[in-house]
């Protein structure tokens, strides 16, 4: 299989959650593109490592892993209570820190 | 005993150049400065709990003990031969920065001695006038407080051993005299003369602190007298080596402190409405201590003087000018306190025009004549002031030589010494500097001197008619003349005794003891001296008793016959001339313009650059920064989106951007 499938399953993945992230106001399923592109760019990562037979793009999906699952950690408990304080999960509600 | 000389050889240098270490009364000099320090400290911290009067006993106890100690340090000095005179005794360590080393130490010689002794003198003889004067006074021993640290000022300036040292007297000088004007300054007016006084005294203590950068850059010190012969007055010719224009600029800066401190022109202004103050501060201020601090550092400092004739001359003008514009204004005032006042401004001319031709001794001799008259005549006012309740204006004065005898018989004393008629104290030393002025060519000079001899003649014996002879014109119903107490007449009778023979027994010939006390210890200026003059010294003599007699001789044909009249109030000599005299030729006035209004306009100019300008920086910086924030703060939506948006518009144009680059 072409190594540019790879590539563009990535950049689809990538868009997707990308355009997720821009268009819906659902805090939780903004969070899972947030991780759609993360994973969209492991995979990226890990097929750059492949074409050039080089370990460090697996590394660095690994630390991205890591630091998602922490990410996932905070961001879930910061969108508990958002939802506890506000009743919603509709990410335009809180507006304070606008201008 | 350390003794080291130069050998004197041709002008700019004192005969006496040695510099002894002290022992004896001398050592304990410090002690006649510091004992006034000591009554003042006492004073200000626990005077009212002494009260009346013997808070004005203590400041007295200090003050004579002073006195005494000057008196044992003129013996020590007497007892010593004539060229070993001169002692620097050296304190602490006053500055010690860099190449600069001050080292705080006194100097005594004949000239300060003979500060010592007029300062602490008449200074003593007005502490114990004051304690009847000042009877029932509020401010009893805050007075006697700040007497004491007039006294210690004036002590330090006289004592100082450096420019710098005498500096530091000359500004405490300056702040005391500010507390004694300004001593009633509950009146406004009062207040303002004290400001006066102190402002216009800042105006030359800037001249002479330029004065003493010059002298630090040109000699690399500012000792007068050091061991190692390195001071400024041991031959400044040798360090200047002909540089007359240096010693000019030095003599010219220094003389614009004196002129402030000793009321000459420009700077006399203040000196008459100083009269605020009580009399007997006006006795000590501006009689023998303050306005002679001037003529004091000119015969200190007159071995860099005589470098610079052109410097010595404009002295000498000074002096004249403000001798005879002085002299002029006195004739037409009215208040008893204001034509002794103008008169203290033209006497103190006399001295510079002494100073100014080289006659140190004798410009010398007649600051101490004048402290006793003047200091008496200042006293005599205070008196009948006292008697009239606080009435100044002379004609509302009169007849008192029946209420008041010795204020009366110490006046005429005083009446006689100021007007220079023999053989009072005041003729001799007059004398003796208009014939100086005479012998060193600078006939112009005396001719003005002669002229103000006449005038000087006039105007006090037009004060002296008008207070105490003829009718009484004073309101027998409201006001009862009575003589004033022992504590004012015993130094009345004291001053009458020194006016009356101070001047035959210190200096009977012109080059009397008193000359040589002084000569070997101030500049000489011999080489000044002119061959084949028209005059000789029994000539000058003459003319200037007949000056003496011209003046008083025109008061007494002008004023006796008219002042038999109770109704007479109004001063016969009149025309534009006089009154230009009375409003004192407008010099105030023109000050005004010159430098209040000018100094006025151009505050405002600069308060309203700061308000608009810098202060509109200020707050302008401030606005725009809020007015761009208004704009950019739209940016914050708070809609997450938007954020996002941003990112990846970035995130893509510097991708575009990396894109373009590598290819």
């Amino acid at each position: 299989m072409p190594i540019g499938y790879y590539y563009a399953v990535a950049a689809i993945l990538f868009c997707t959650g990308l355009t997720g992230v821009m268009l819906r106001r659902n805090a939780i399923v903004l969070f899972m593109c947030v991780e759609l592109m993360l994973n969209s760019v492991n995979l990226t990562l890990v097929t750059a490592a492949r074409q050039w037979g080089n370990a460090d793009g697996h590394v660095f999906a690994f630390f991205v892993i890591v630091v998602a699952a922490a990410e996932v950690v905070v961001g879930l408990a910061l969108i508990v209570n958002i939802f506890f304080r506000r009743g919603t999960l509709d990410v335009d509600a809180p507006t304070l820190l606008r201008g | 005993m350390n003794s080291l000389l130069l050998a004197a050889e041709g002008g700019g240098h004192q005969a006496a150049t040695s510099v002894l270490e002290a022992t004896g009364a001398v050592g304990a000099a410090w002690l006649i400065a510091a004992l006034p320090l000591l009554g003042f400290a006492i004073l200000i911290l626990a005077g009212r709990r002494f009260g009346e009067p013997a808070a004005g006993w203590i400041a007295n106890l200090f003050s004579w003990a002073a006195f005494a100690l000057s008196v044992a340090v003129l013996l020590q000095l007497i007892g010593q031969p004539a060229a070993e005179r001169r002692y620097v005794v050296d304190l602490f360590e006053f500055i010690a920065v860099g190449g600069l080393d001050v080292s705080w130490a006194i100097l005594v010689d004949p000239l300060t001695a003979t500060m010592l002794l007029v300062v602490t003198g008449v200074g003593s003889l007005v502490h114990l006038y004051s304690l009847g004067y000042m009877h029932g006074d509020q401010g009893f021993a805050r007075y006697f407080a700040y007497l004491n640290l007039f006294l210690f000022s004036m002590l330090v300036l006289v004592l100082g051993s450096s420019l710098l040292t005498l500096f530091v007297g000359w500004e405490l000088v300056g702040l005391s005299s500010y507390l004694l004007i300004g001593f009633w300054f509950e009146q406004r007016e009062y207040a303002t003369a004290a400001k006066k006084a102190f402002i216009t005294n800042r105006v030359g203590d800037v001249s002479f602190m330029v004065g003493m950068f010059l002298v630090f850059a040109t000699f690399g010190t500012l000792d007068f007298f050091t061991t190692d012969g390195h001071g400024i007055l041991q031959d400044p010719g040798s360090v200047l080596e002909g540089d007359g224009a240096t010693a000019l600029a030095i003599g010219l800066l220094l003389l614009g402190g004196a002129v402030a401190k000793s009321a000459q022109i420009p700077l006399y202004v203040w000196l008459p409405d100083a009269m605020a103050g009580p009399t007997p501060v006006s006795a000590l201020i501006h009689a023998a201590t303050m306005v002679t601090a001037g003529v004091y550092l000119i015969a200190r400092t007159g071995s860099i003087y005589v470098l610079s004739l052109d410097a010595m001359t404009v002295v000498a003008w000074i002096g004249a000018a403000t001798a005879v514009v002085a002299a002029l204004i006195a004739i037409r005032q009215d208040d008893i306190k204001k034509i002794l006042a103008y008169s203290t401004v033209s006497q103190l001319g006399y001295m510079f025009v002494g100073v100014g031709v080289g006659a140190f001794s004798e410009g010398m001799f007649h600051l101490v004549t004048h402290a006793f008259f003047k200091g008496l005549l200042f006293l005599a006012a205070g008196s009948v002031m006292h008697a009239l309740a606080n009435a100044t204006d002379v004609w509302r004065m009169g007849g008192l030589r029946h209420h008041m005898p010795v204020t009366y018989a110490t006046s005429a004393v005083a009446w006689l010494a100021i007007s220079g008629v023999p053989p009072f104290a005041g003729f001799f030393s007059k004398d003796q500097i208009l014939t100086t002025a005479y012998e060193h060519g600078f006939t112009a000079i005396w001719i003005v001197g002669v002229l103000v001899a006449v005038l000087t003649a006039f105007y006090m014996s037009r004060w002296f008619f008008l207070v105490f002879l003829g009718e009484e014109r004073f309101d027998p119903k409201t006001v009862e003349p009575h003589e004033s107490p022992a504590t004012m007449t015993v130094p009345l009778l004291v001053l009458g005794v020194l006016s009356a023979t101070g001047g035959a027994a210190l200096n009977f010939t012109h080059h009397g003891q008193f000359f040589l006390w002084l000569e070997p210890y101030v500049a000489d200026a011999s080489f000044l001296e002119v061959e084949g003059l028209a005059l000789g010294e029994p000539a000058l003599i003459g003319i200037s008793v007949a000056a003496a007699a011209v003046g008083i001789v025109a008061a007494a044909a002008l004023y006796l016959p008219r002042i038999r009249y109770a109704d007479f109030q109004r001063d016969p000599i009149r025309g534009p001339l006089a009154e230009l005299m009375e409003r004192k030729f407008f010099v105030d006035e023109l000050y005004g313009a010159i430098f209040v209004k000018a100094g006025g306009a151009l505050s405002s100019g600069l308060a309203w650059f700061d308000r608009r300008v810098i202060d509109g920086a200020v707050n302008g910086a401030g606005v725009a920064t809020t007015v761009a924030a208004s704009y950019v703060r739209r940016l914050q939506t708070g809609y997450l989106r938007s954020y996002v948006a941003g990112v990846v518009v970035g995130a893509v144009a510097l991708m575009a951007a990396f894109l373009v680059q590598v290819r």
